[in-house]
């Protein structure tokens, strides 16, 4: 037990918490911090006011009385679109009386009409957030009737198709959850997790390494104690990881909870605002969740690896040769399979839980068989 | 001099080395395949060059423009042939028509060849009088206002100032380049193939991330040999053992060149075996059908031709790689163990990234911020070239690369004369 507590103080050093400490300031301001000082962003910020007035007005999911009453709210605002222009000349020239005139006027031309340039200075900024506004509910609209139509294409397999098929029987597309809002958890997350693994494999580095240098491996390998050390190592890095990986994700929750984004944690993961389709409709929830256990998942597979690499070799430069292609294929590779596509459609359904199994098991396998095999080696130096 | 060798030798015999080598080569293979399905497409530029130069300007364009109109007019007798009409262009045959990809249609396998040379060659046909209007119409002072005005923190009149008296040295080379007819070469057409930042950016950017990996985990395991044994008391106790340092410096850097050398030698023969450059080498970098975006034409300081600008850029990387060496060797005189040479190396490079990020604009600093050696790691394929508002400047390379050279030789000084004459631990 004490010492489990040592190998601890060594992995914790203030030095290396230092260095993680510093990897992921860095991370986080050139990756992260553009989700957390600009959310939302860009046009979609209508359909997030949007997405949230509808989740106040009608809960979590829209049935069909409800859809009925947002589409009479839309042909509200048409209205007052319509009578905002009604008198204005340019608008009357265009031949532009309702909002649906005003989308397509222009669509037998090259660019963007003169007209639309004209509207955004109309009526000053109120008239241009009533545009983004009517624009957006359109986009909702258009998304709620159509969006499961065009993912039938992607759909190869029967089972994929089954599912799809689920997705419209059940009417799960009618759940509300912004794409941006899942970007929000989701890109940040991934930046976070990136951050966790290197932090997981700078702390574990020099576990076995350091011991070797000193030549203690003669002193400890002579008794069943000293033999014993692996196990207690084992613990000491797992205890770190998953101290390091708690405390980046809390980090990451507090740094999340600076945006409002409660009232989407029931829409699920098949809503028609979404880009995408998914196997398991996850509400936004759940599916943190599942992304947290995920990170939990990646950080001990890698520390594992770690453990096993640096016990087989004996010098720094040769250890961080393996581990950076190592990092550098599971932050590319593995990232865009296991955290990106993560549930989705159109992939087979196994792909994740293979890539995840083979992963932990793999790494699990390695490190605890080099344990067993460490009982009986002989010393070498 | 031996002692120099024996150094060069511990480093380049372990199988880090090799290994490494072994895995970044086998990687760029594979990003190279993944991009070989093109050649076909650019065999036909190829020829066309073989047969009509590369040299657009003029007599070159006649030439061209002569032999598309006659291989349309054989395209649309065979048209009208076979399906009683003639076309205007092969794009409006292509566009209107699903001849080419219908098994069952009346074209034999000849004359589907035929259209598909003729699709190629009116894309390069029509592209130069595009060209030739957008270079004439192209101001650098307008293309500063407007990277100025869209910057989210606001500049300062004198980081404007400069940036203008920099846009108007770009102005003077576009008129020159105009003149000399530099953006009228053919070359693989940019938005269709993007060969440049493909060969630059994603071969050759990957091929400097493991060079600098290369460079910082030889220098560590040189600087730091007898460290990670343990026989540094024994010598580091004498004057000699003590200038060691100096002859580990020199190992380090003939090494990590020696790495570099290697792994650009391999990589890029396989690169110019795999895509048939042979007519290509004379031609100027600023021609205008390297752009792959409209309005991001690739426009650089000096006239290089093709095997010049791989040459600068070649030279480039290895200086790099100096400076990075120097660094990790900076690192290794004061912090003993390799593992904490790597790490605080790795925060250097973040930092380095990170450094533009927190400077305001509005100050002189940025573009001091901008001129990093970690920053050129972000795009080599603007090296040379128009690109960032801050960092467009004829000598932007040369002083970046040469004032932390300068930089790096006086850390080495240094630390070597606290080296002298600390204590052991």
């Amino acid at each position: 037990m004490r010492v489990i507590g040592y190998e601890l103080r060594k992995l914790l050093h203030w030095k290396k918490l230092l260095i993680v400490g510093a990897i992921w300031l860095i991370i986080y301001q050139l990756f992260m911090s553009f989700y957390f000082e600009y959310f939302p962003n860009g046009s979609a910020v209508y359909e997030f006011d949007a997405a949230v007035e509808m989740v106040s007005d009608y809960g979590p999911k829209l049935d069909d009385e409800e859809l009925k009453q947002f589409v009479a709210a839309f042909e509200a605002w048409q209205q007052v679109f319509a009578e905002r222009i009604k008198d204005d000349a340019r608008f009357r020239e265009a031949g532009v009386t309702t909002f649906d005139e005003y989308v397509h006027h222009d669509s037998q031309l090259d660019q963007p009409s003169e007209l639309r340039d004209y509207a955004q200075h109309f009526g000053g900024g109120a008239f241009r957030d009533l545009l983004g506004e009517l624009y957006a509910k359109r986009y909702i609209l258009e998304r709620m009737a159509h969006s499961v139509d065009t993912d039938w294409l992607g759909m190869h397999s029967a089972v994929q198709q089954q599912a799809l098929q689920r997705v419209v029987e059940e009417q799960q597309y009618r759940t509300i959850l912004p794409q941006q809002v899942m970007d929000y958890f989701q890109m940040t997350h991934k930046y976070t997790t990136a951050a966790i693994l290197i932090g997981v494999v700078v702390l574990t580095m020099p576990i076995h390494i350091g011991d070797r240098r000193r030549g203690m491996l003669q002193v400890q390998y002579t008794s069943r104690l000293g033999r014993r050390l692996y196990w207690r190592k084992l613990s000491a890095a797992l205890i770190g990881t998953a101290a390091w990986t708690t405390l980046a994700l809390g980090v990451l929750f507090a740094l999340l909870a600076q945006h409002d984004i409660s009232m989407f944690m029931q829409g699920t993961l098949n809503s028609a605002l979404m880009a995408g389709n998914y196997w398991l409709n996850l509400t936004l929830a759940q599916y943190m969740v599942l992304a947290v256990g995920c990170t939990y998942a990646l950080a001990f597979g890698i520390c594992f690896l770690t453990l096993w690499l640096s016990r087989m070799t004996e010098s720094y430069p040769v250890l961080i040769g393996m581990l950076v292609p190592l990092l550098f294929i599971v932050l590319t590779v593995g990232f865009n399979a296991l955290l990106d596509r993560l549930l989705s459609l159109y992939d087979p359904w196994w792909r994740s839980a293979v890539g995840y199994a083979l992963l932990s098991l793999g790494a699990i396998a390695l490190a605890i068989g080099r344990g067993w095999r460490e009982q009986r080696l002989d010393i070498r130096a | 001099m031996r002692i120099i060798g024996l150094e060069m030798g511990k480093a380049l015999r372990s199988p880090l080395v090799a290994g490494l080598l072994v895995v970044f080569t086998a990687l760029n293979l594979f990003v190279m395949y993944g991009q070989t399905y093109q050649r076909e497409e650019l065999q036909m530029l190829s020829s066309l060059v073989s047969r009509f130069g590369h040299d657009m300007n003029g007599e070159g364009y006649e030439r061209l423009s002569d032999y598309y109109k006659s291989e349309l007019a054989a395209f649309n007798t065979i048209a009208e042939a076979k399906l009683g009409r003639t076309y205007d262009s092969a794009a409006e045959f292509a566009g209107s028509n699903p001849q080419l990809i219908d098994p069952a249609r009346p074209f034999t396998e000849e004359e589907v060849e035929l259209t598909q040379r003729l699709l190629v060659t009116e894309r390069y046909v029509q592209a130069v009088p595009e060209l030739r209007e957008q270079y004439a119409d192209m101001d650098m002072r307008e293309t500063a206002k407007g990277m100025l005005d869209i910057m989210t923190e606001p500049t300062s009149d004198e980081v404007d100032r400069i940036v203008y008296a920099n846009y108007d040295k770009l102005e003077q080379r576009v008129i020159a380049l105009r003149e000399q007819g530099e953006h009228l070469h053919l070359f693989f057409q940019g938005v269709v193939h993007k060969m440049h930042s493909f060969l630059y950016k994603h071969i050759f950017g990957l091929m400097l991330y493991q060079m600098m990996l290369l460079s910082v985990l030889i220098t560590a395991q040189i600087m730091n040999y007898e460290t990670d044994r343990n026989t540094h008391p024994l010598m580091y106790a004498t004057r000699r053992g003590r200038r060691l340092q100096r002859d580990k410096l020199v190992a380090a850097l003939l090494s990590s060149l020696l790495a570099a050398v290697v792994l650009l030698a391999v990589n890029l023969t396989a690169y110019f075996r795999l895509f048939d450059y042979s007519e290509l080498w004379q031609v100027p970098i600023s021609t205008g059908f390297m752009r792959e975006y409209r309005f991001t034409p690739y426009i650089a300081w000096r006239p290089f031709r093709f095997a010049e600008y791989l040459g600068a850029v070649v030279v480039m990387a290895l200086a790099l790689q100096l400076i990075f060496a120097g660094l990790a060797a900076w690192l290794a005189h004061y912090v003993r163990n390799s593992y904490f040479v790597c790490c605080m190396f790795w925060l250097l490079l973040g930092a380095g990234w990170v450094v533009i990020t927190v400077t305001p604009p509005g100050s002189l600093l940025i573009f001091a911020a901008y001129a990093n050696p970690f920053q050129l790691l972000w795009a080599p394929h603007g090296w040379f070239m128009m690109k960032n508002v801050f960092s467009t400047y004829p000598s932007y390379e040369l002083v970046t690369v040469g004032s932390w050279l300068v930089i790096v030789a006086a850390l080495l000084g240094l630390a070597r004369r606290h080296f002298i004459r600390r204590d052991l631990r």
